[in-house]
C-alpha cells in the first residue's frame, strides 16, 4: 500500500519536485562563485558577507519544498472530496501516516541533491586560509528547516478547511490590531514579542534564523 | 639696475595689494549678504535655535519638544563624555523637514529628518551617521539621534589620539556582532602579527590592533611580512613611480621597494585589524570599567592607548587584551555548536506537528 500512495504521489508532484532538486543540487554551487575573487583579491571577510547573504535563500527553498510536498500529498484528495481514499481499505489515521511517510520519502530527494550539491561545491577548489567548509552541517541544517516547515504545511492542508480559514482569520486579525494600535498613535507592539518567542529557542522556527552559510570562519 | 626697477616693483606691490584689499572686501560684503539672505530665509521657514551645553539645535517648530530633546541629549553626552565636555567647540544640529521632491516641505513642519552641520573646525569631513527621525517621535528618539550626531564630532574634538585609533565614540554595536566580525578578520588575516595574535601572542595583539607607541611608524614597528601585507593595501589605484614600487615590493619581494612606499608618506592610521576589533576592544574596556570608564579613558590623553584602555577597564593590559582574545573565539563556538540544540527544536517540533495533523483528519 505505501508503494502505491509513494507512487501516485511522486505523479502528482513530480513536475515540480525535480526542478526543485536541481535547484537544491546548484545553489551551494552558486553560492561558492566568488570563491575565485578570494584567490585575486577580494577579502576573505567581504567574500563571507555575500555567501551569507546568499545562505538566506536555503531556508527560502526549503520551505518552498514543504510546501510543495505538503498540498501535494493532499491536492487531489482534496479535488475529489476524498472519494478515492475512502474506497481505500485503510483507517484515516493510517492514511495520513502513509501520506506523511510518502512526503518525507519524496522530501529526501531534494535533501540528497543540496547534500550533493554541497559536497561538490567545496571538493573542487583550495579553500583560503581560515576558511572552513561545513557542507554536512548545511545539509543537516536544511534538513531541520524543511523538517520543521514541512510538519507545519502537513498540519495545515491535513487539518479541515474551516481549520484552515481559523489559522488564516487569526493571523490576519493580528496583524490589523498592530497596524490599528499604530495608527492610533498607540506605542503597543503586539507582533515582535510573538515573533521573537517563534524565532528563537526553543521556538518552531529558531532553525531558520542563525548563518546558513557552506563555507564560514 | 637694481635701483631702476625697485620703485616699479614697489608700486605694482602696491597696485597689487590695494586690489587684494579690494577683492577682500567684495568677497566680505558678498559673505554678509549671503548671511543676510540665509538669516531672514530661515526667519521666514519659522527656523528656531535651542541652545544647550555644547549643543545648538536649530529647528522647525516644536520648540518645546526640541528643548526636550536637547535637554535628554546633553545629559547622556555628558553621562558618556563627562568633564571632557567643559573642552569643546559648540556643535551645531540642523533638524530639517524631509523634502518630498520639487522643494515641497513636510507641511506640518515638524522635524522629520535630521542634517548635522559642524561650525568651523569642529573636525574634518561631515559626521558619517545621519540620523533619520520619523514624523511623531517621542522625545527619547529625537534626544537619541542628536546625542548620536554630536558624539562622532565630539569624539574627535576630546582625543584626537583615541579618535585617530578608532574614528567613531563607542556606538551600541551588540558585543556578539563585534566579537564575530572580529574574529572573521582574525582568521583571515594575511598579517603575521594577527595569526600570532590569534595564537596568544599578546605583544603582536598590540601590532594588530595599531596599539603601538608610534602608529604611523610603520618600517619600524612591523615584520617584513606584515609591511608586505600593509603594500597589498596600497596596491589598488597606484599608479606612476608608486605602481613600480608595488611591483618591485610585491612581485620581486624587495623588502627595500615595500618600505620605501610605506616611509614615503604618512598613510594615517595603518592597522592590521579592521574597525570593529577596535570597537570590541574599547567597548570591553568601557563595559569591564563599570561607572566611570570613560572619565578615566579621556583622563590622560597624554599617555599611551594601552594603558589608558587598561585604566578604563581597571584591568591590566595583558589581562584586557586577553579578555577580548577570549570573546572573539568564543564567537565561533557560538556559531557551529548549535546543532544538537536545533536537531532537538526540529524533531521535537515536527513531531507535535504530525501528531497533529493525524489526530485532526477528518474526511471531507
Amino acid at each position: 500500500m505505501f508503494r502505491a500512495i509513494l507512487f501516485t504521489q511522486w505523479k502528482w508532484i513530480r513536475l515540480a519536485l525535480v526542478p526543485a532538486a536541481l535547484l537544491s543540487f546548484l545553489l551551494p554551487l552558486l553560492s561558492v562563485q566568488d570563491l575565485a575573487a578570494v584567490q585575486d583579491g577580494l577579502s576573505p571577510a567581504r567574500f563571507l558577507e555575500g555567501h551569507a547573504q546568499m545562505g538566506m535563500l536555503y531556508p527560502m527553498l526549503g520551505a518552498m519544498l514543504a510546501l510543495l510536498v505538503a498540498t501535494g500529498a493532499w491536492a487531489a484528495d482534496h479535488a475529489g472530496r476524498h472519494v478515492y481514499a475512502l474506497t481505500l481499505p485503510l483507517a484515516r489515521e493510517r492514511l495520513v501516516l502513509l501520506r506523511l511517510g510518502a512526503g518525507l520519502v519524496l522530501l529526501a530527494i531534494p535533501l540528497a541533491t543540496l547534500w550533493i550539491g554541497c559536497l561538490l561545491a567545496v571538493a573542487g577548489s583550495p579553500l583560503p586560509t581560515g576558511l572552513t567548509a561545513y557542507p554536512n552541517l548545511l545539509a543537516l541544517r536544511f534538513l531541520f528547516a524543511t523538517l520543521v516547515a514541512f510538519g507545519l504545511f502537513f498540519a495545515v492542508v491535513t487539518g479541515t478547511a474551516r481549520a484552515a480559514g481559523w489559522v488564516l482569520a487569526l493571523l490576519v486579525a493580528w496583524m490589523l490590531a498592530q497596524v490599528l494600535l499604530s495608527s492610533a498613535g498607540s506605542r503597543a507592539d503586539i507582533v515582535t514579542p510573538v515573533l521573537e518567542r517563534l524565532l528563537t529557542w526553543p521556538g518552531p522556527f529558531d532553525v531558520f534564523t542563525g548563518r546558513w552559510v557552506l563555507i564560514d570562519v | 639696475m637694481l635701483l631702476l626697477v625697485s620703485p616699479v616693483a614697489g608700486q605694482q606691490r602696491a597696485a597689487l595689494e590695494a586690489r587684494v584689499h579690494d577683492l577682500q572686501a567684495r568677497v566680505d560684503a558678498i559673505g554678509a549678504r549671503i548671511r543676510l539672505r540665509d538669516s531672514v530665509l530661515d526667519a521666514g521657514a519659522g527656523w528656531r535655535r535651542v541652545t544647550r551645553g555644547v549643543l545648538r539645535l536649530e529647528v522647525q517648530g516644536l520648540r518645546d519638544t526640541a528643548e526636550a530633546a536637547c535637554d535628554t541629549a546633553v545629559a547622556r553626552l555628558e553621562a558618556t563624555f563627562g568633564d571632557a565636555l567643559g573642552h569643546t567647540q559648540p556643535i551645531l544640529i540642523r533638524a530639517t523637514p524631509r523634502v518630498r521632491g520639487a522643494g515641497q516641505i513636510n507641511p506640518s513642519g515638524a522635524p522629520l529628518g535630521l542634517s548635522v552641520q559642524f561650525t568651523g573646525d569642529v573636525m574634518p569631513g561631515q559626521p558619517s551617521s545621519a540620523p533619520y527621525v520619523p514624523a511623531g517621535a517621542p522625545v527619547g528618539e529625537l534626544a537619541a539621534a542628536i546625542a548620536s550626531a554630536a558624539s562622532e564630532a565630539l569624539w574627535y574634538q576630546v582625543d584626537r589620539p583615541l579618535a585617530r585609533w578608532h574614528p567613531a565614540a563607542p556606538l551600541a554595536v551588540p558585543a556578539s556582532v563585534l566579537a564575530r566580525r572580529t574574529f572573521v578578520e582574525l582568521v583571515t588575516s594575511d598579517f603575521r602579527s594577527v595569526a600570532s595574535c590569534l595564537g596568544g601572542g599578546l605583544e603582536d595583539c598590540h601590532r594588530a590592533l595599531g596599539l603601538l607607541a608610534d602608529p604611523a611608524d610603520l618600517v619600524g614597528q612591523y615584520a617584513p611580512e606584515d609591511r608586505q601585507a600593509f603594500v597589498r593595501r596600497l596596491a589598488q589605484g597606484a599608479v606612476g613611480e608608486r605602481a613600480g614600487l608595488v611591483g618591485q615590493c610585491l612581485q620581486l619581494g624587495q623588502q627595500e621597494a615595500c618600505d620605501a612606499l610605506l616611509r614615503g608618506r604618512d598613510w594615517g592610521a595603518m592597522v592590521p585589524l579592521g574597525e570593529s576589533p577596535r570597537q570590541l576592544l574599547l567597548s570591553l574596556a568601557l563595559r569591564e570599567g563599570g561607572p566611570g570608564a570613560m572619565a578615566r579613558l579621556l583622563a590622560h590623553p597624554d599617555q599611551p592607548l594601552p594603558a589608558r584602555l587598561a585604566a578604563a577597564a581597571r584591568l591590566s593590559e595583558d589581562a584586557l587584551l586577553g579578555r577580548w582574545l577570549r570573546l572573539a573565539r568564543q564567537s565561533r563556538a557560538a556559531d557551529h555548536d548549535d546543532t544538537p540544540r536545533l536537531a532537538l527544536a526540529a524533531f521535537g517540533w515536527s513531531a507535535l506537528l504530525f501528531g497533529l495533523a493525524v489526530r485532526t483528519f477528518r474526511w471531507r
